[in-house]
């Protein structure tokens, strides 16, 4: 026999405590007064034997009861073994074996820790209630068994995908020091591992599979691969899991910029529902709203974020999480993404007065950044040419800069030319703008790189109008624009070099805009003054696309914000650009605050230590920059959803009863069965010796004998006919609305009964039921009652049909109605009632009156006539039927000389006979209860010695 | 007085034994017929003439028809002696659940009826026993015979051992004529010997009546578990399982009752149990109605 939960059986001592508490039960009696013993010792002395053994049967039995039910919770399982030869795909045993059994078992244990396991049910994880349900297994196998035991995710974890047989202590050492990780699921390559352990073993073995994981579908991507044969595949089942939501994805939206900085956040849920979605930044939670949950559907919603603190480092991370619920593991989902910052333009002019109107900049800084705020996506700064061409201190590094202008220049220093010819060639951008003193000698060194020189055909006087050559990019939909009504007092002529493309050009087909690149920059030449006293372009609307569009040559239009977000165990990998300084060393702070130093080799560093989801934030040393990357689960392998798997190719045991269930699966029959038959057999054997005889037979004779009970043994019952009330109007809810209380005189002397069966009791050998029955004729009492007492001083309701029919059967069954009119009158309305129902009730034998030789004035007393309280008629009247008189019908009001006052002396008067009329009538109602019972067997007179000499004791 | 007060007196002036047609002896003249012939209105018989009978005595109109002398005698008519044996054994002193101590409703009882006996003209006396005759009131006829029994019995506390077969035995001894004789008591002891006792009582022509007074803990047995009975009587212990006992008491104890009721009914002794959780007075009407 195999216990499935051993622990259970440490239990055992505890049947012996009904033993003990009888043993020292003796010691707690109660002590009692009691008048007289001796009755007591005598019941003692021939009870006690039979007590004492009842006493000890009670304690075995009740030792034996708990001895049974801890049974029951060890699992006792018989073995009958078998070896499966073939296993059905749903991991059950398809044909067995019998002739191998014994030759022990070979089991891989493999344990599922993905974060999904982090379910909480009844308080625990199932990763936790599958750890313990392996632990009960591991404890019950046996010295011929072997183990193998490893954990897994969605890979085997930490056996170089191979598993190896080992003991059960370190099988429960390896699970005991497993935690649900934050890897995804997949069942396959761990099943794999163990078929491949498994097919080499002996076909004699019993060969198993236990998967302790949650079963649920996201975990059998291969559903119909095929499996090795002959082994058990066991997995755990489940209570349907809780409601689970989980956020999907949370990044920048499509509509966010530097300035409004917007998160989209989308989540996912198994059921419908209502749920509450909460935004931090870093630290500090921004919000919270309400969210709709719909069932498995992904719902996304865009959420506002604040302005980043520092506008150079358009940068923002942080969370966005649900409230917890079942797997809190995926509630929370971090993002980190920044924005490119606005890009730069350094304008250098020629001309102090370049600034003031009617000048280009005045223009130019109305556009980039005048009191009304800036209209174009670019920063601008205004210096003097010789800023730079002098190189003096102040910080002024063009590599801060996207782009820039040379503006209203006469000429161009060759120091000036040479840093800014260095700053295109790394990918900078230039814009030539002339001036009204530009002429074909100012570019200077420019020129032998511009995409066009300026050459000697320079204009004079107005020229109107211009076309746009290429209508791509920036320069679409310019067609509203009145561009004919554009006009220039001066235009330089431009000679595009080969290569460079001509973006504008006059309505005379001269080149007005002209682009080429330059190393990595691009370099765009405008060939007009763009002051107001050369033109009218400055005032045109034109002129507020031109500029950008000039400006988007320069430099591509700025990409979409960049996310930093990774899956757990993805490396951080950091590759710094050319135009950016790359540090020496960086240290990376994980989420736990752990910090790691890493050496920057090759401009690019590596971090992979990323096994918990966070957010990591990657930190040049000695002051430089940081950068903070979200690491998340993987969301592509839908672990959320906890559904089981359909159609999978184990079978399901209890999470709660793995060991008990495995057991039974593999080796043999239940023994919980039996234990819990003893269990109920010994209680029935207790019940019905700890109950007291009385009180048992009295059980047995309620349910065995229920009916009969009504009859109350061999005693007399009075029982008295109650003819209820008749409803005359019913009201619409079924409740009677008028009722008829005629009958309410069924019972005109209640102490009449007690009073008659004492009597009864006292001079018969009758045995006599105290307290009296009141039935109606539809009453199934009716038929355990020899004799029906009906009484009335007024006409009771009409009996019904039914009512009429169960009477019928009463009397025709043997029983006998006894009529008693208690008015006292000749002519009553009962009398009346009497006759017409006994006429529709035996209309084949008429109601007449009973001779003075009838035998039931001769059943115990010799009586020569009929008498009552008062004498209405001098004899009784009757129905004989079948041979017998079924019904007895007095007018003497009977029972009205039975009524006492408190003090036991007779209440009404008999008339006219006085006491000795109460005396005959008091035997002639025994008389007729003796003939209920008797019938007509008063022929002989041997009892009669007994009577008189019982009479003598006191009678009357 | 201490067992009767007006209420319970205006009950029992209703209430009246029916002992008419009981003979009676003594030298008292009474109501009650008297086993021995004397002086009265009602014709008894007649008897041959003896030498020594008196001469007025002879019926001469009997002499005139058959030519013989007869003798007219007359029915003698006593007073009927009413004696009371009450139970004073330590068992009397039980209650249970807060009722009247059995003593209290015997006390009571054994007032009412010789109240009774007084109101119909008859004397009453009182003896109170345990294992021996302890308090002994001779009979007297007159109301003022209430206040000494009323005294008598408030003085009297039950105690010690009963041995009521021997008690009654001695007690009837003192009981020289034929009278009414009154035992309550539990009657808890040996059944078979009371009712031989009371049956010899019964044969010395004794209107005997029984009243067993009980408390229904005592028909019950209603404890629950192990109990350590302490007797009231002879003060010794018994330890039983109170629950397992039960029912093996109770048919124990009516099986007592009914040869209680069987041997008084054979001796023609009128019988009845009184239970302390019942009104006595109610009781005794009853037992009142059914000795008439």
């Amino acid at each position: 026999m195999i216990f499935t939960s051993p622990g259970v059986l440490w239990a055992a001592p505890l049947a012996a405590i009904p033993l003990l508490l009888h043993l020292l039960s003796r010691r707690r009696a109660r002590k009692v007064d009691f008048s007289d013993l001796t009755l007591l010792r005598r019941v003692l002395a021939q009870a006690l034997p039979r007590t004492r053994l009842r006493q000890w049967l009670l304690a075995a039995a009740r030792s034996g009861l708990l001895l049974s039910l801890i049974l029951a919770y060890a699992g006792p399982v018989f073995e009958g073994a078998a070896v499966c030869k073939e296993v059905r795909p749903d991991g059950a045993c398809g044909i067995s074996d019998t002739a191998g059994a014994g030759d022990g078992l070979d089991l891989v244990l493999l344990l599922d820790a993905s974060y999904s396991m982090g379910v909480v049910d009844r308080g625990r994880t199932r990763h936790a209630a599958a750890r313990g349900a392996a632990a009960e297994l591991l404890r019950s196998l046996r010295s011929g068994d072997r183990v193998a035991c490893a954990v897994f995710t969605d890979r085997l974890e930490g056996a170089d995908g191979r598993l190896v047989w080992m003991s059960p202590g370190e099988c429960a050492d390896l699970f005991g020091r497993s935690s649900p990780g934050w890897r995804g699921t997949d069942f396959l390559p761990a099943l794999r591992a163990a078929d491949e352990l498994l097919q080499p073993s002996s076909g004699r073995r019993d060969r198993a599979v236990v998967l302790l994981s949650d079963g649920a579908g996201h975990g059998l991507r291969e559903p119909r691969a095929p499996w090795a044969p002959g082994i058990y595949r066991f997995a755990l089942d489940w209570p349907p899991a809780p409601a689970n939501a989980a956020v999907a994805a949370a990044g920048p939206d499509r509509k966010s910029s530097p300035d409004k900085p917007v998160l989209r956040a989308a989540w996912w849920a198994c059921c419908r529902g209502d749920s509450v979605l909460d935004l931090w930044q870093d630290r500090v939670h921004l919000s919270a709203g309400a969210v709709q949950l719909r069932e498995r559907e992904e719902t996304s919603c865009a959420l506002a974020l604040p302005p980043a603190a520092d506008a150079a480092v358009p940068e923002w991370h942080g969370r966005v999480e649900l409230r917890p619920d079942a797997l809190p593991a995926d509630d929370a989902f971090f993002y980190s993404f920044q924005h490119a910052r606005r890009p730069r333009l350094l304008a250098l002019h020629g001309s102090p007065a370049f600034l003031k109107s009617p000048a280009a900049g005045y223009f130019l800084k109305e556009l980039f950044g005048g009191a009304k705020g800036r209209l174009l996506e670019w920063d601008a700064d205004f210096l003097g040419l010789e800023r730079l061409a002098g190189n003096e201190p102040g910080g002024l590094r063009l590599s801060d800069y996207d782009a820039v202008a040379v503006a209203d220049f006469q000429s161009v220093p060759p120091a000036a030319a040479a840093a800014i010819e260095l700053f295109v060639r790394r990918g900078g951008g230039l814009w030539i703008l002339p001036g009204a003193r530009t002429d074909e000698h100012s570019l200077g060194a420019l020129a032998d790189w511009a995409p066009a020189r300026i050459g000697t055909d320079t204009e004079a006087g107005f020229d109107r109008g211009f076309r746009v050559d290429k209508a791509t990019g920036a320069f679409q939909f310019w067609r509203d624009f009145e561009l004919d009504k554009v006009a220039w007092g001066r235009r330089l002529g431009l000679v595009p070099r080969p290569g460079a493309v001509v973006w504008l050009q006059t309505a005379s087909g001269q080149p007005l805009l002209v682009s080429g690149g330059h190393g990595e920059g691009r370099v765009a030449v405008w060939a007009v003054p763009l002051d107001a006293v050369s033109g009218n372009l400055p005032v045109k609307p034109v002129f507020a696309a031109l500029v950008p569009a000039i400006m988007s040559l320069l430099r591509p239009p700025a990409g979409r914000a960049e996310a930093f977000s990774l899956k757990v165990d993805e490396p951080i990998v950091r590759v710094w650009g050319q135009r950016e300084a790359a540090p020496a060393r960086v240290r990376v702070v994980s989420p736990d605050g752990r910090n790691t130093s890493l050496a920057v080799a090759g401009r690019k560093v590596e971090y992979a230590l990323t096994q918990k989801p966070g957010l990591y934030s990657l930190v040049e040393e000695n002051g430089g920059r940081s950068r903070v990357y979200a690491v998340n689960l993987d969301r592509t392998s839908a672990e959320s959803d906890l559904r089981p798997a359909a159609s999978p190719p184990w079978r399901a045991l209890g999470s709660e009863t793995l060991s008990r269930d495995f057991w039974l699966q593999v080796r043999g029959r239940d023994g919980r069965g039996a234990a819990v038959a003893a269990a109920v057999m010994l209680l029935v054997l207790e019940m019905i010796l700890a109950l007291p005889r009385a009180a048992m037979v009295l059980g047995l004779f309620l349910v065995v004998a229920a009916p009969v009970s009504a009859q109350q043994g061999d005693r007399f019952v009075w029982t008295q006919l109650k003819l209820s009330a008749v409803c005359k109007e019913i009201r619409p809810d079924g409740a009677c609305g008028t009722s008829d209380t005629a009958g309410a005189g069924w019972d005109p002397y209640p102490d009449a009964p007690r009073e008659i069966t004492d009597f009864v009791g006292a001079f018969t050998s009758i045995l006599v039921h105290p307290e009296r029955r009141v039935i109606t004729l539809k009453d199934p009492e009716l038929f355990y009652s020899p004799l029906v007492v009906l009484a009335g001083r007024e006409a009771p309701p009409e009996l019904d049909a039914e009512d009429i029919k169960r009477l019928r059967g009463y009397l025709a069954a043997g029983g006998m109605l006894w009529i008693e009119d208690t008015s006292g009158s000749a002519a009553s309305s009962f009398d009346r009632w009497v006759r017409r129902t006994l006429q529709g009730l035996l209309p084949e034998a008429g109601l007449q009156p009973l001779d003075n030789d009838n035998v039931l004035f001769r059943t115990f007393f010799f009586l020569r006539s009929a008498y009552g309280r008062v004498m209405v008629r001098g004899t009784l009247e009757g129905v004989p039927w079948g041979g017998r008189t079924a019904v007895v019908y007095s007018r003497n009001d009977l029972l009205g000389v039975w009524i006492k006052d408190p003090l036991g002396r007779p209440l009404l008067p008999c008339l006219p006979g006085g006491e000795a009329q109460r005396h005959n009538a008091r035997k002639l109602a025994l008389n007729i209860i003796m003939y209920s019972l008797t019938g007509s067997y008063k022929a002989d007179a041997v009892h009669q010695p007994y009577l008189l000499q019982k009479m003598r004791s006191g009678a009357p | 007085m201490k067992y009767l007060d007006p209420v319970a007196l205006a009950k029992l002036s209703n209430m009246s034994l029916g002992l008419r047609r009981v003979s009676a002896e003594g030298p008292l003249a009474g109501r009650h017929r008297s086993t021995a012939k004397g002086l009265s209105h009602e014709f008894a018989q007649h008897r041959a003439y003896v030498p020594g009978d008196e001469i007025r005595a002879l019926d001469w109109k009997v002499f005139a028809r058959q030519d013989r002398f007869y003798v007219r005698e007359y029915q003698s008519e006593n007073i009927l002696t009413g004696m009371v044996l009450l139970d004073a054994s330590g068992s009397m002193a039980f209650s249970a659940g807060g009722r009247p101590a059995k003593w209290d409703h015997a006390c009571r009882l054994a007032m009412a009826l010789s109240y009774i006996v007084l109101a119909g003209g008859d004397s009453v006396g009182l003896a109170t026993f345990d294992v021996q005759p302890r308090e002994y009131v001779p009979a007297r006829a007159t109301f003022g015979q209430l206040e000494v029994l009323d005294d008598v019995l408030w003085k009297c506390r039950p105690a010690g051992e009963t041995g009521l077969a021997a008690a009654l035995a001695a007690a009837a001894l003192r009981i020289k004529r034929r009278s009414l004789v009154v035992l309550i008591s539990d009657l808890l002891g040996d059944a078979e010997a009371i009712v031989q006792t009371v049956g010899a009582l019964r044969a010395q022509r004794h209107e005997v009546m029984v009243l067993q007074v009980l408390d229904p803990e005592e028909r019950e047995l209603g404890y629950e578990g192990p109990i350590l009975f302490q007797g009231l009587e002879d003060g010794r212990q018994l330890y039983c399982d109170a629950s397992a006992l039960q029912g093996a008491y109770r048919e124990a104890f009516y099986r007592q009752q009914r040869l209680y009721e069987a041997g008084f009914n054979s001796a023609a002794v009128s019988f009845m149990s009184f239970y302390t959780d019942r009104a006595w007075a109610a009781d005794l009407a009853h037992f009142v109605g059914r000795v008439r």
